[in-house]
């Protein structure tokens, strides 16, 4: 114990560098981690505070509207990120020969949205997919078509959603896989250039497999941004219609500032928490196979 | 064919950017022009004819009260998280200490908190400790987020250790090395962190709306979303907002493109 101590002393500097990170950690991310932990086992909504055990647990997965929610989720996060990662690789794959400035563009074209505010991106959305005025019925009209509703048939709504959060989260698989395609060797295309192979076994033979790592790590990150998403089926569609857009952290938000059942909204947090952590573990454990530190 | 293969590629290309670049024009050109030029059929959305009334009307609106809120919360979270990432990233990259291991462990996993979890209590825990309705309640768990810390130890391991070892012979103390020479160095990392930590907390649309409350402390994305619904026909005024929360992020990541990009890239390849 005294060694210990001793170490402890000789290294204060490291510790002290390391204190205020620790101390905001603490306070706004532990705390509030263990206090969603406890909350979830007790009903509160301001005026009283009630141990409720697992009552919360049971309440949720009897309630039609959240299993839809994590049904919605799940649709969205399996359209958006096979989207994605399959946009990114085929823009990457286009540019990656061509001059510096048309790179720069088509990188920073794409990325623009996800720099934008979702408010400001949703504002401009509305406008433009609004049946009354506006682009789309602008469009419909020329074709001399029925203005499409988008808010009204939970499948226009969630094409509405999915398409703005595939415009938004499209500019980082491209920068990502953009850098890893400049560390393949070019030695390995003139390789297969002499054996003859066209540009499209190159990509599926070469690229593609080299690249793995790149796309599991998007895959990753993706799948878990994907079962967080808030904001957009908040403002464009307010998780409507009759809740096919509501996703979880949406309807955890209504559960907690709308209807004050803090405890069950907690409840809530638990178990996409349990998710999150399950899927994350599993993919984690299967990339790190693969890369080398 | 192959030939004409790659070129339907481009237009396609050409075709998908014009999209994604779609609301940054609607909004640019749809704040300079009046109310009822958005409702027509065909939209008027072409470049002629501008008007600042829709700014006007926002400023009546006391917008800029809204904007300053914005940059007070994302300029003071960008310079307190970069202080707090500097000092960690620092303490994990070049100092041993008993349970420096365990404690990085802790950091990798925090990463992985996902909003969910935290949305409620951090609520909770912001009106006991009186930081409720408060820009700081936004600001300091900014800072503790894992990222930044995460980051500049990466970027920081890369520092030769000569450096640091000569430092000490030479007989400097702590601070003056963390100042004098490690943080210097660091440069580039520091830009890539700042760029991406003020961003994020400008665009922090969640955090804002659980935890501000009073008009007078709208940041500008609650601004915004209010404008949607209380002023639902006036679509105008909607796009002047969107363009004054929008272009000052747009020209900031074009101005600072080279920085972004390293920053998203060692974030990601480096593991």
């Amino acid at each position: 114990m005294n060694r210990l101590a001793e170490r402890i002393i000789k290294n204060k500097w490291g510790y002290l560098f390391l204190l205020p990170w620790v101390l905001l950690f603490t306070i706004f991310i532990f705390l509030p981690f263990v206090i969603g932990l406890i909350l979830s086992m007790y009903e509160y909504n301001f005026a009283a505070l009630k141990f409720a055990f697992f009552d919360n647990f049971i309440l949720l997965f009897q309630d039609s509207i959240f299993l839809n929610s994590i049904a919605t989720t799940l649709l969205l996060a399996v359209i958006i990120v096979p989207v994605c990662i399959t946009l990114a690789l085929w823009v990457s794959n286009l540019i990656f020969n061509s001059g510096n400035t048309v790179q720069s563009l088509v990188k920073a074209g794409f990325y623009v949205p996800a720099v934008i505010s979702s408010a400001a991106l949703v504002i401009t959305w509305k406008w433009i997919f609004n049946p009354a005025y506006g682009l789309s019925k602008y469009f419909t009209d020329l074709l001399g078509a029925a203005s499409i509703d988008w808010y009204g048939s939970p499948v226009n709504a969630v094409l509405v959603v999915s398409i703005l959060l595939i415009l938004i989260l499209v500019g980082q698989p491209i920068i990502l896989y953009s850098a890893a395609m400049g560390g393949i060797p070019v030695s390995y295309y003139e390789a297969a250039n002499i054996d003859g192979a066209t540009g499209l076994q190159k990509f599926f033979n070469i690229t593609l497999p080299l690249l793995k790592p790149t796309t599991l790590f998007i895959m990753v990150t993706m799948t878990i941004g994907s079962l967080q998403i808030f904001e957009i089926p908040m403002l464009l569609t307010a998780g409507g219609p009759q809740f096919k857009t509501t996703t979880i952290l949406y309807l955890l938000y209504k559960t907690a500032f709308e209807y004050t059942k803090f405890g069950l909204a907690s409840a809530m947090g638990v178990v996409l928490f349990i998710i999150i952590a399950i899927i994350a573990l599993i993919q984690f454990k299967y990339l790190r196979s693969d890369i080398q530190y | 064919m192959y030939f004409g293969l790659k070129v339907i590629q481009r237009l396609l290309l050409s075709l998908l950017l014009a999209i994604a670049m779609l609301p940054v024009y609607v909004m640019t050109v749809g704040s300079l022009k009046g109310n009822s030029a958005l409702f027509q059929i065909p939209p008027d959305i072409l470049p002629f004819a501008f008007t600042l009334e829709n700014f006007k009307s926002l400023y009546g609106m006391k917008v800029f009260q809204w904007f300053s809120n914005s940059v007070i919360v994302s300029g003071l979270s960008t310079i307190l998280t970069l202080f707090v990432a500097c000092c960690a990233g620092y303490s994990f990259a070049k100092k041993n200490y008993p349970g420096k291991n365990i404690i990085f462990v802790i950091l990798l996993a925090t990463m992985m908190i996902p909003r969910q979890i935290l949305m409620v209590p951090t609520f909770v825990l912001m009106r006991k400790i009186g930081l409720y309705d408060s820009l700081f309640g936004l600001i300091l768990p900014a800072a503790a987020a894992p990222f930044g810390v995460f980051l500049m130890k990466q970027f920081m391991q890369t520092l030769p250790n000569e450096l640091i070892e000569s430092s000490i012979i030479d007989g400097c103390s702590e601070i003056k090395i963390f100042c004098n020479i490690v943080i210097p160095l660091s440069k580039p990392a520091i830009g890539a962190l700042a760029i991406f930590v003020f961003m994020a907390s400008w665009n922090d649309f969640m955090w804002q709306l659980i935890l501000l409350t009073s008009r007078a402390r709208w940041t500008m994305p609650l601004a915004l979303a209010n404008l949607m619904q209380e002023k639902i026909s006036f679509v105008g005024y909607q796009m002047a907002g969107a363009a004054m929360a929008s272009l000052p992020m747009i020209a900031i990541f074009l101005g600072f493109q080279s920085y972004f990009i390293k920053g998203i890239t060692v974030g990601a390849i480096k593991g």
